[in-house]
């Protein structure tokens, strides 16, 4: 990203991130996010500063590779512990608002 | 203006292990057991809970991409699909994006205008989510199927009809049977099809917007759905209008697509790699072991019953639509002397029949091989005649037994002596004078009638060519 | 009471058990009293799990009057941060939206302790899902540190480290992601130690960053810490990021440990710079002489990317940090709302009541990091820069054995100091985040005082160097005493 294509953050982006991270923030909860999240994604572009073209990711460099177990079945959790926390439920299901949108 | 449509299919397929993706709960049919049974700290989601990779599922999506004739990656990432709905209780699916297990693959279909390859770009392991229900205001979640393993397979837009979708889908379809991978159950959400569907002028190379077709529970569905939609946008393009990319619902009773937007329709899942989950790298021993016991597929099979069988292309595709069935044929060629063209028409007649009859699945044997082989054959040498083996076959399908004793016991010898069957006849023809006269008179499917009284009268055991010749000779006799 | 039994180290309170001279009923109990006692003024445990302590105590008892199932931890009260699954006792990760969460499984490190016979008094406190540096982002109240209430304890272990300083605990679980085991530990004066990323397992740990988090044991001296790690540590099939190196004897390595000689120490040079405490430069001058005395050789280093562990931390934990609270939507747990209309009000209005502002933050910011059109600016780069500092740190380590530096630039803070400028609380933690970048583990050992409040020397070694680590500070502790000083609190 070069600098010319600094992120404009304004409350218009600041609602589409609140939107996709499920979080209702108030007025005044938006009008801080847009000048604390300008200065912190403004100290992050200190980052452009090394040249990455040739380095992998550190995720491909795990020092486990291939972790798998064997298709064996295990012992389930009785039904009643799960539900014990279940803010709603009704004959083992989960109970929530209807939902409308189709996934 | 000539369109034409420009389709690509995404197939997710439950895999056939034991246990689910990432943990060790047991896959069970989420239909049938109580719900949020086979439920762990892992597949709801638990604060804390971590997966760990089901190596059978692997090597499941292993034998799909070879079978597709995909490129194996032996370096693979899983990766989070982020995004919030109940019945996902990680908030994030595990799935792969960036570096799949499989791409790069294609497989061929018939379609009117010969065989054509439609090229497969991904093949994906992910897991499943669990199952809603809707009643009162109120959604019940079951987490019994979340975890599941399951395969994402996409296509190339490589498809230009709804023939052709259901050509693909009926394939792959076949394929992961043989392969043991899934069961093919469209309705029980075992696997499912969505098509992408977008139109475009005929010979133009460019993409246009797609819409994306979920929820159909057969092929005739997708066919159908598939058909409506590219109607549907060649009548907005050829009015001007411009086609919205949303995802699509098909109401089979209506005929037609409808929208499913909700208030959200663009998704960004925001994939990132699953910092759970280290890279998953293949052996090449392993992938060789998989490739080298990969059973032979219908493609392959088709081919060789066509040339080792000498059967029709319609024939051998009948038989190879699912595997036991053509080991089933292959079985009773061994063991029959009869040749494998009378084999394939009895299967394909007489043996579908009862099978759909009785409501029993294609891949049902309930006959031994060696005792239709017998039966078979007892027709073929004429011991019996078509129709008794018909009444054999369905007291075998019915109560068991063998062959020569249900001959035995129903009495049902064809009889080839003709002294015998020309007495039986010579009864008849006396006794239906008015018959002899209309087919002397020249009303030959009368004749028919005469043969059906030959037949219930020796209670089928005239061979019916003997009868036939005989029956038309001693006719001609009576006209002088 | 016949003695002060918290002024006992792990191994002399074993002792005391062993020979019976107090049962493991009456030591708990102590410990508890202790704690409803002195706890109101540093407020350090969110839960006292009073009866599951005496239950575990009566069975320690058992052990000890059978003499089957005896190890060093028999007996032997502690504490874990509340992110770190306790089954049947709340886990609360200091959060509303988990108040009521009580877990139904055991984390592994737990069901560890468990089967070695040590006894859990409680969950402790912390930076709500361990979003901080000073414990003041907890959802629920502030830890006091025990040398000074006016000052903060650290974080996000808090809570832990405040426990073991004020011997309201033998020894406690803490959790490392960006410093959050090395910076309480060095802010109250006790020991704690960073472990290397899959040393011990995460399975049960509630995530904060599930590419940086780690368990780590907090104690009173190195050799207390070793004995914990000896029971948690090792290869767990359910964490697939878990280390299957086995795991050495800690402690016999160090009561065979005599000096340092052959062993090379490296400074890094970025981290004795400006903006460093005088009394801290000092202090940590003074141990490395002390290391040197010990026999080792102390040689320069260079880790030159130490500049960028900051946004390289940040953005990471930002993404992965938001990706791990979505699981907090009020439909399977914990907090749920339910007197709006729809499912999304449920999700909203669970969410907004339920987190902290802290957290919000940090899941926009990382929402926004994974977006599409920023992937690669912002989180791409960073796991590649990242890259870049595990390379520093592997150079570095091939010129010396272990490294040493402070674990921060000042003392602990005043409560208030810091918290309204998000950006100041992110650069305090400039000497402990490239740790958990490279995965490698770090030791913070108390070594002086500045005005009453601790100092802390951090050693950092190559991945499952936890066996050198030790000795060094386990040595460093013979020579020196810091590690025996307490606050005023101690004695009440």
């Amino acid at each position: 990203m070069s600098k010319k294509e600094e992120i404009q953050v304004d409350e218009k982006l600041v609602k589409e991130i609140a939107s996709l991270a499920r979080l209702d923030l108030t007025k005044e909860e938006t009008e801080t996010f847009v000048s604390q999240f300008q200065d912190i994604l403004k100290y992050f572009g200190i980052l452009n500063e090394l040249d990455t073209e040739n380095v992998p990711p550190a995720y491909l460099s795990s020092a486990n590779k291939s972790v798998m177990r064997e298709d064996q079945i295990e012992e389930s959790v009785p039904t009643q512990e799960f539900l014990a926390n279940t803010p709603q439920s009704k004959d083992d299901y989960v109970v929530i608002p209807r939902v409308h949108i189709e996934q | 203006m000539k369109y034409e449509p420009v389709i690509g299919l995404e197939i997710h397929a439950e895999l056939l292990t034991r246990s689910k993706m990432f943990c060790g709960c047991e896959v069970v049919d989420s239909i049938i057991a109580k719900p949020n049974r086979y439920i762990c700290p892992v597949c709801t989601g638990q604060p804390g809970s971590l997966p760990v990779l089901n190596k059978k599922a692997v090597e499941l999506a292993v034998r799909v991409g070879l079978a597709l004739n995909c490129k194996i990656h032996t370096e693979s990432i899983f990766a989070r699909k982020n995004y919030f709905y109940p019945d996902l209780p990680k908030g994030y699916q595990i799935s792969q994006y960036d570096q799949p297990l499989a791409t790069d693959g294609k497989i061929p279909i018939e379609t009117a205008t010969g065989t054509k390859d439609v090229r497969i770009r991904r093949v994906h392991l992910e897991e499943d989510t669990g199952k809603l229900s809707h009643a009162d205001g109120y959604s019940f979640i079951d987490y019994n199927r979340s975890g599941v393993p399951l395969l994402e397979i996409v296509t190339e837009p490589d498809l230009r009809s709804p023939e052709e979708v259901r050509a693909y889908a009926t394939k792959l379809r076949a394929i992961l049977r043989y392969l043991d991978v899934n069961i093919g159950d469209m309705e029980k959400g075992v696997i499912r099809f969505e098509a992408n569907v977008s139109v475009r002028e005929e010979g133009s190379a460019q993409l246009n917007t797609r819409t994306e077709i979920k929820n159909l529970n057969s092929f005739r569905a997708l066919a159908q759905a598939t058909e409506h939609e590219i109607k549907r946008q060649i009548e907005i393009y050829a009015r001007d209008g411009s086609v919205e990319q949303e995802t699509l619902g098909f109401n089979e009773a209506t005929g037609k697509t409808y929208s499913q937007r909700g208030k959200e329709s663009a998704h960004d899942y925001r994939y990132f790699p699953e910092p759970d989950l280290p890279p998953l790298v293949l052996d090449q021993d392993w992938i060789d072991s998989i490739r080298a016991s990969l059973p032979e597929l219908p493609e392959a099979k088709t081919h060789r019953f066509i040339e080792q069988y000498e059967l029709k292309p319609q024939e051998a595709r009948l038989l190879t639509s699912e595997k036991a069935l053509a080991d089933y044929f292959e079985e009773v060629v061994a063991k029959s002397k009869s040749s494998a063209r009378t084999v394939s028409s009895w299967i394909a007649g007489e043996f579908m029949r009862y099978l759909n009859e009785l409501g029993l699945g294609s891949t049902d044997t309930p006959i031994p091989a060696e005792d239709f082989a017998k039966l078979i054959d007892l027709v073929t040498n004429k011991k019996i005649s078509a129709n008794s083996g018909k009444v054999v076959l369905s007291e075998m399908f019915r109560n068991g037994g063998k062959p020569e004793e249900i001959i035995r016991a129903k009495n049902l010898d064809q009889v080839s002596d003709e002294g015998w069957i020309q007495e039986t006849i010579t009864k008849i023809l006396d006794d239906n004078p008015k018959e002899v006269q209309q087919y002397l008179a020249g009303k030959e499917s009368i004749l028919q009638w005469l043969m059906g009284q030959v037949a219930r009268t020796t209670k089928g055991k005239a061979d019916p060519s003997v009868s036939r010749v005989l029956l038309v000779k001693s006719l001609e006799e009576r006209r002088k | 009471m016949l003695l002060n039994t918290h002024e006992l180290s792990i191994k002399a309170t074993h002792e005391l058990l062993s020979k019976r001279l107090i049962s493991s009923e009456e030591l708990t109990r102590d410990y508890l009293e202790r704690i409803q006692r002195i706890d109101p003024q540093i407020q350090s445990y969110v839960t006292i799990s009073e009866e599951v302590a005496l239950e575990q105590a009566r069975e320690a008892d058992h052990r000890f009057k059978t003499g089957e199932g005896l190890t060093p931890l028999t007996g032997i009260p502690y504490s874990a941060k509340d992110s770190i699954s306790t089954r049947g006792v709340n886990t609360t990760c200091s959060s509303k939206i988990l108040e009521n969460y009580k877990p139904f499984y055991d984390s592994t490190a737990i069901q560890k302790l468990k089967s070695v016979g040590a006894i859990l008094l409680g969950k402790t406190n912390m930076d709500e899902f361990g979003m901080g540096s000073s414990t003041e982002n907890s959802g629920f109240f502030t830890t006091r540190n025990p040398w000074n209430f006016e000052h903060v304890p650290g974080g996000s272990s808090g809570g832990s480290a405040a426990a073991v300083a004020a011997g309201l605990a033998p020894f406690a679980l803490g959790e490392d992601t960006g410093g959050s085991v090395r910076m309480p530990a060095s802010f109250c004066g006790v020991t704690g130690l960073k472990t290397t990323y899959g040393c011990v397992s995460r399975y049960g740990l509630i995530p904060l960053v599930s590419s940086f988090d780690t368990i780590g044991p907090m104690a009173r001296s190195v050799y207390d810490v070793a004995l914990v790690l000896e029971a948690i540590a090792g290869h767990d099939p359910k964490d697939s990021t878990s280390r299957v190196e086995s795991i050495p004897n800690y402690s016999e390595s160090l009561r065979q440990a005599k000096n340092l000689r052959g062993l090379r120490i490296g400074i890094p040079k970025e981290y004795f710079v400006e903006g460093l405490d005088s009394d801290v430069d000092s202090a940590l001058r003074e141990a490395i002489k002390q290391i040197e005395g010990l026999g080792a050789e102390v040689v320069e280093v260079s880790l030159p990317h130490t500049q960028y562990a900051i946004p390289v931390y940040y953005l990471i934990l930002f993404a992965e940090a938001s990706s791990n609270l979505a699981k907090y939507d009020g439909v399977r747990f914990g907090l749920s709302e339910r007197n709006g209309d729809s499912l999304l009000d449920v999700y909203l209005k669970t969410r907004e009541a339920g987190f902290g502002a802290e957290i919000k933050r940090r899941i926009m910011l990382g929402t926004f990091a994974l977006s599409a059109g920023y992937y690669d600016a912002y989180y791409l780069k960073a796991q590649k820069v990242r890259t870049l500092i595990r390379q520093d740190f592997e150079k570095a380590l091939e010129a010396c054995d272990a490294l040493i530096t402070p674990v921060a630039p000042t003392t602990a803070f005043r409560i208030g100091e810091k918290i309204t400028n998000p950006l100041d609380m992110y650069l305090s933690d400039v000497f402990v985040v490239a740790v958990n970048l490279a995965g490698i583990p770090a030791l913070s050992v108390p070594c002086g005082i500045s005005n009453g409040l601790p100092i802390g020397m951090q050693i950092m070694g190559p991945h499952l160097s936890e066996e050198m680590l030790l000795r060094i500070g386990h040595l460093y502790q013979t020579q020196t005493d810091w590690h025996t000083k307490h606050p005023l609190c101690w004695n009440n």
